[in-house]
């Protein structure tokens, strides 16, 4: 299935939040998610099932002011 | 001590982590400067490079606090989101709150902080709004419970200083219960202690470091200015006058 990660179609076999960070190798430390605006919080990462067409924010601290 | 919120800092100096050579001139900085609260953006990731070392693993988590900020929105709804994925991410609920209007100027829109302020606070957020040089504006957010008012002195990362002194005097006088940190514009040592010699309970600063020719140096002559202008404020200038008063003796100099 086709999903939206960080604004990019990217191909997912499907599955849940941390199975896609781990496919994209993504450390999941200090790494927030947003599936489609909405928080995923760490403790739901394994229970929500992605779906075609989902967005996702992966974002982390970045230099800035 | 700088109070925010439940928090309490050593320095009254607030660093940015922005547009430094390396991460490790970046280091050093924070280190010379003193401070003990800096701020991060927050950004996607790159899916191309997911790994490597991060800016976090430069700032010590013993010795820094980490003030994400919501830096790049220019609505609610962004600023928002990006504050939660920050809380999220850091775990922390402070948040440098920006929505800016103007990507010229990078003025902040009041009407929008505000409103978005509002909804953080009610969230459970301890927010430091960045925000114009504004009496008004200051008051309102120091009003829905904002913990900290963020004016900035010049636009964000020019380097002017402060550019009008007397503006930010009473913003200062308008502001009595939450500390007033001066946000954007410092250049050089002597802006900042201006802005602190102003009533200012803190600065914070990134490019005036950052864009020095020797950063640590810069850091560590912002440290020093910091204590200055509080030390000057606290101890209350002298009056200006405006003809010469002597300080020597006008009696019993030889010769007359």
């Amino acid at each position: 299935m086709k999903i939206k990660v960080n604004g990019k179609i990217v191909t997912f076999e499907g599955g849940t939040v941390n199975q896609l960070l781990r496919d994209l190798k993504i450390s999941p430390d200090f790494v927030a998610v947003a599936l489609n605006r909405e928080i995923v919080h760490r403790h739901e990462r394994d229970c929500i099932e992605l779906k075609e067409g989902d967005a996702l924010e992966f974002v982390k601290a970045a230099p800035g002011g | 001590m700088l109070n925010i919120g439940p928090y309490e800092f050593h320095s009254r100096l607030v660093l940015g982590t922005g547009k430094y050579e390396n991460f490790e001139i970046m280091k050093k900085s924070l280190e010379a400067s003193g401070t003990d609260l800096v701020t991060v953006a927050i950004r996607r990731i790159d899916l191309n490079a997911p790994k490597g070392e991060g800016l976090l693993d430069f700032i010590d988590p013993g010795k820094f606090s980490l003030l994400p900020n919501t830096a790049g929105c220019f609505n609610i709804e962004d600023a928002i989101l990006t504050a939660k994925l920050a809380r999220e991410a850091l775990k922390t609920n402070l948040i440098k709150l920006e929505v800016i209007g103007d990507k010229f100027s990078l003025w902040p829109d009041m009407e929008q902080t505000i409103e978005a302020a509002r909804i953080l606070i009610e969230d459970g957020f301890v927010v430091m709004p960045y925000c114009g040089p504004d009496p008004v504006g200051a008051r309102k957010l120091q009003e829905i419970g904002c913990h900290a008012v963020m004016p900035l002195a010049s636009p964000i990362g020019s380097g002017l200083g402060i550019q009008d002194k007397e503006t930010l005097s009473i913003v200062r006088k308008a502001i009595n219960n939450v500390p007033m940190i001066v946000d954007a514009g410092v250049g050089t040592a002597s802006d900042a202690a201006v802005a602190m010699e102003l009533g200012a309970d803190g600065v914070l600063m990134n490019t005036a470091i950052a864009e020095a020719k020797k950063p640590i140096q810069m850091a560590e002559a912002m440290k020093h200015s910091i204590i200055a202008g509080k030390l000057a404020f606290d101890a209350g200038r002298m009056p200006r006058k405006f003809a010469a008063d002597p300080s020597s003796p006008t009696e019993g100099v030889p010769g007359s």
